[in-house]
C-alpha cells in the first residue's frame, strides 16, 4: 500500500513515516505542497496523507484540486486545529477523514487502515480469498490456519491482490505501488518476489494462487471449484446481528426466493435459454441480495453475491457456468446455515400462551420496535413478556397483571409524564417489585433518582435486547430465591407494628415475638434467616439471647441484627462481644434499617455460596 | 442532539426495516420509510424530514431520478440527501457524489455504524 505524506513540519513527518513504514506502508514523503502536488500527479497512491497548513499549496487547495481534477484517492488531513468550521472546510474540500494533532498513532493507524478499504470488497478487517486470510492489523497471513513467514514486499504483493481480487497487475504496475520512486528494482525483482511468493504459498499448500495472465501481468486466480465445494469448511456462516433477528425471520424466505430465480437463471443457462433481459434481471436480485444480506451482517453471503452479480453483468463464457454454480451452490449454504429455527411467520409472534410458570415482566417504553425485540428476545429466554407505550397505561397493566419485574424507559416526549414519576410511586407502593431503568438519558441525576427510588439496574441505551434480557434473568432469579424469613424479638408491640408496616412491603417473611421466654421454640419452629433482636427487654437481654443462638452449633451462623435506643460504646461493643452483626440505632430509620437487612441476607447468602463453592471442589 | 426526523427511500423491505431499526434504536430517531422514489417524494415534500437516505437502485424511478426531482423542487431542494448504493468501486461512488448528493454510504450497511455514518456525512453531532 503506497501512501503519500505532506507534511512541512520534518519532525512528525519523519516519526510517522517511520511508524507507517514499520506497519509496511511504503510512504513517500514531500516537505511542501507543491512538491506534493507533482508526486500525486505522477503516482497512484493509495492514500494521501495532509497537512493544512503548508507551504506552497495549502492542504485545502491540495484538496480541491486533486477532486477537480476527478482523483478519488482518499485524503486524511491532518491539523493542530479543533474548530469544526475547520474540519467542514477540510471535508467539503473532499478531504475522506480529518485527525487533529496531536493525534494517536494507533488510532490514525486505525483511519487508515479504514480510508483504505473504503469501498473495497472487503468490508471485514481481515480479508480472505478461500481459505487465505490476511489481516491487516497484525499483519499476518494465514492459510487453514497455518501462518505463512512472508517479507514486507511479499506481503505487501500479496495484500495489493487481496484488496483488489479482479485486477491483473503489470510488473510495472506492481512497481509503481510497492516500490518507493527513490530505488526502483528492475522488473526480475517483482519476478523474483512473485516466485518467492508462490513457493511460500505452494509449502501451505496454496497452489496455483497467483496467475499469470500471459503478456499481461498477474492476478488473484479465481476460487477453483475442486477447493471449494457445497458445504465446506471455507463456507463460512456469519452469524445474523442478535438484533435484527425478528426482521431476519421476516425476510428469509423472501431471500430464499430470491436466491431460486438467480439459481434459475444460471440453469437457463446451462441450456443456452437465458435472454438478455433474464440475465440482467439476475444480475440486479445479486445486487439487491449484496445489500440486503450483508446489512444484516452476513458478509461472507455478501461478497459471493457481488461475484455472482460481477459474473453476470458481462457477456458469460461457458468457462464460467460452473464457477457461477459453485458461488450459488456455496451462497446456497450460507443462507441455509443460517436459516431461521422456527417456521417464518408474517410478523413476530408475541402472543405467548400465558403460563403460570413463566415469569411476567412489563416493558414499558413508547418505542415500538424496540419492545418487539424485547418480546422476542425475553421468549427465548421463557419469559413472558408484555409491552406498553405509556405510563397511564403502565399502572392499569401493573395493577391487572401484577407482573414480577418492570423494564421501565425514563422519558416519554409524548406525555407530561415521565418514568422516575411511575418508579417513585413503585418504590412506595409496591417494593417488591423489582424495576430495570432503561433509558437513553445520560444525565447522573436520573441515574441518581432512579438508585433513590430503588430501581434494580440502570441501562444505558443503547444496549442489544439479549444483554437486556440477560439482567432481567439475572435479577429474577436474585428475587425469586425463596423470600426471607424474619424473626423480630422486642417486648413493645408499637415497635412491632412499626416494623410490620416497615418490612412486610418487602416481601419477607416475618415473625414478631413480644415475649423473649418463648424464643427457643420460636426460632425452631420459624427457622429464620435473620434474627433482629431488642436490647432491653424485661427478664432476659437480648445480648443473652444472641449468646444462646452463638452458642448452638446449628445457630451460630445466623445473622442477628440488634435494635437499640442505647448508642453508648458500652453497649455497642456488649453487641459485637456478644456476636451480634449489626446494630440500628432506635428511633428507626426506615431505609437505613432495610439496607441494614438486605446487606446481611446478601453477604450470608454470598458466603453460603462461596462455601457450596469450596465444599464442590 | 434533538430529536431527527430521516426519510429512507428503498424498495427492499428487508434492508429498509433494518436500516429503520438501527436509526431508532441506535440515535432513537424519527424514521420516516417509502419504497419506491415516487412516494419518497411525496413523503419528502409533505413530512420535510431532516434529511433522507435513498436507494439508488430501484424499480420504476432509480435514485438519480428520485434525486434530480428533489432538487427541482422548491420545498424539497434543500434536505440533504444519502444515497445508498451497492456499487463497488471509487468512482462509481464518486459518480454518484458528482450528482450533488451530500454523500454516499455502501451498501451493505453496518447497522450499528449507520448513525455515525449519517452524522459524519451530514455534520451532525452524534
Amino acid at each position: 500500500m503506497r501512501i503519500l505524506l505532506v507534511e512541512d513540519d520534518r519532525t512528525s513527518a519523519a516519526v510517522l513515516s517511520q511508524y507507517l513504514t514499520s506497519q509496511h506502508y511504503l510512504v513517500d514523503l514531500a516537505h511542501d505542497g507543491q512538491a506534493g502536488w507533482h508526486l500525486a500527479e505522477a503516482f497512484d497512491y493509495e492514500l494521501i496523507i495532509l497537512d493544512v497548513m503548508l507551504p506552497q499549496l495549502d492542504g485545502i487547495s491540495f484538496c480541491q484540486q486533486l477532486r477537480a481534477k476527478e482523483d478519488p484517492t482518499p485524503v486524511m488531513m491532518l491539523t493542530a486545529y479543533d474548530s469544526s468550521s475547520d474540519k467542514i472546510t477540510g471535508l467539503d474540500a473532499g478531504a475522506d477523514d480529518y485527525v487533529v494533532k496531536p493525534y494517536d498513532l494507533d488510532e490514525l493507524l486505525a483511519r487508515i487502515r479504514a480510508l483504505l478499504r473504503r469501498g473495497k470488497v472487503a468490508l471485514s478487517p481481515t480479508i480472505t480469498w478461500g481459505d487465505l486470510c490476511l489481516d491487516p492489523s497484525i499483519c499476518e497471513v494465514t492459510y487453514q490456519g497455518q501462518l505463512l513467514r512472508l517479507t514486507a514486499k511479499e506481503y505487501a504483493i500479496l495484500e495489493l491482490f487481496l484488496r483488489n481480487t479482479h485486477r491483473i497487475f503489470s510488473q510495472s504496475a506492481l512497481l509503481d505501488r510497492l516500490w518507493s520512486f527513490d530505488e526502483p528494482p528492475s522488473e526480475n525483482t517483482v519476478r523474483a518476489h512473485i516466485k518467492s511468493l508462490r513457493r511460500k504459498l505452494k509449502e501451505v499448500g496454496a497452489t496455483d494462487l497467483i496467475e499469470t495472465v500471459y503478456g499481461l501481468g498477474y492476478r488473484l486466480r479465481e476460487i477453483s471449484p475442486a477447493t471449494e465445494t457445497l458445504g465446506s469448511k471455507s463456507v463460512k456462516s456469519a452469524p445474523i446481528y442478535s438484533e435484527l433477528m425478528p426482521f431476519w425471520q421476516q425476510s428469509y424466505q423472501k431471500y430464499s426466493d430470491r436466491l431460486a430465480t438467480l439459481e434459475k437463471a444460471v440453469t437457463a443457462l446451462e441450456t443456452n435459454s437465458l435472454s438478455a433481459s433474464e440475465q440482467h434481471q439476475a444480475a440486479r436480485q445479486a445486487h439487491t441480495l449484496i445489500g440486503s444480506l450483508g446489512s444484516f451482517g452476513l458478509e461472507d453471503a455478501a461478497r459471493l453475491c457481488r461475484e455472482i452479480e460481477q459474473i453476470l453483468q458481462g457477456k458469460i463464457e461457458p468457462s464460467q457456468i460452473t464457477p457461477l454454480q459453485t458461488l450459488l451452490q456455496q451462497l446456497r449454504a450460507s443462507l441455509t446455515a443460517v436459516a431461521p429455527v422456527t417456521s417464518t411467520p408474517d410478523s413476530v409472534d408475541i402472543s405467548i400462551e400465558p403460563e403460570e410458570s413463566n415469569p411476567q415482566l412489563l416493558i414499558i417504553d413508547d418505542d415500538r420496535e424496540l419492545n418487539l425485540l424485547l418480546i422476542a428476545e425475553a421468549k427465548t429466554q421463557g419469559i413472558q413478556a408484555k409491552s406498553v407505550t405509556n405510563i397511564s397505561a403502565a399502572r392499569e397493566m401493573i395493577a391487572r397483571s401484577q407482573p414480577d419485574i418492570i423494564l421501565l424507559d425514563l422519558c416519554f416526549p409524548d406525555s407530561k409524564e415521565n418514568g422516575l414519576t411511575l418508579l417513585q410511586q413503585l418504590a412506595i407502593e409496591r417494593a417488591c417489585m423489582p424495576v430495570v431503568v432503561f433509558t437513553a438519558s445520560s444525565s447522573f441525576s436520573d441515574r441518581l433518582k432512579a438508585t433513590q427510588w430503588r430501581a434494580q439496574s440502570f441501562l444505558q441505551k443503547p444496549t442489544s435486547a439479549p444483554k437486556v434480557i440477560d439482567v432481567i434473568l439475572q435479577i429474577l432469579q436474585q428475587s425469586t430465591t425463596p423470600e426471607a424469613s424474619l424473626l423480630i424479638v422486642d417486648d413493645d408491640p408499637q415497635m412491632l407494628d412499626l416494623l410490620n408496616n416497615l418490612l412486610s412491603p418487602w416481601g419477607f417473611k416475618l415473625t414478631f415475638l413480644e415475649d423473649p421466654q418463648q424464643f427457643w421454640q420460636t426460632l425452631q419452629q420459624t427457622t429464620p434467616d435473620l434474627l433482629i433482636l431488642d436490647i432491653a427487654m424485661p427478664n432476659v437481654s437480648g445480648i443473652e439471647l444472641c449468646q444462646v443462638v452463638r452458642n448452638d452449633p446449628d445457630w451460630s451462623q445466623l445473622p442477628i441484627l440488634f435494635l437499640s435506643a442505647h448508642q453508648d460504646a458500652d453497649t455497642v461493643n456488649q453487641v459485637f462481644m456478644a456476636g451480634g452483626d449489626d446494630y440500628v440505632n432506635k428511633p428507626i430509620v426506615g431505609a437505613e434499617l432495610i439496607a441494614r437487612i438486605l446487606n446481611r441476607l446478601e453477604r450470608t447468602k454470598m458466603l453460603r455460596q462461596l462455601g457450596n463453592r469450596v465444599n464442590e471442589s | 442532539m434533538t430529536v431527527k426526523r430521516i426519510l429512507i427511500v428503498e424498495d427492499e423491505a428487508g434492508l429498509r426495516q433494518i436500516i429503520q431499526f438501527s436509526l431508532e434504536a441506535v440515535a432513537g430517531w424519527e424514521v420516516l420509510t417509502a419504497a419506491s422514489g415516487k412516494e419518497g417524494l411525496m413523503i419528502a415534500e409533505a413530512e420535510q424530514p431532516d434529511g433522507i437516505l435513498l436507494d439508488v437502485m430501484m424499480p420504476d424511478m432509480d435514485g438519480d431520478e428520485t434525486f434530480k426531482r428533489l432538487q427541482n423542487n422548491p420545498t424539497t431542494k434543500d434536505i440533504p440527501t444519502i444515497f445508498l448504493t451497492s456499487k463497488a468501486s471509487v468512482s462509481e461512488q464518486q459518480e454518484l457524489l458528482d450528482l450533488g448528493v451530500a454523500g454516499a454510504i455502501a451498501k451493505p450497511i453496518k447497522p450499528r455504524d449507520l448513525v455515525e455514518k449519517i452524522c459524519k456525512i451530514l455534520h451532525w453531532q452524534a
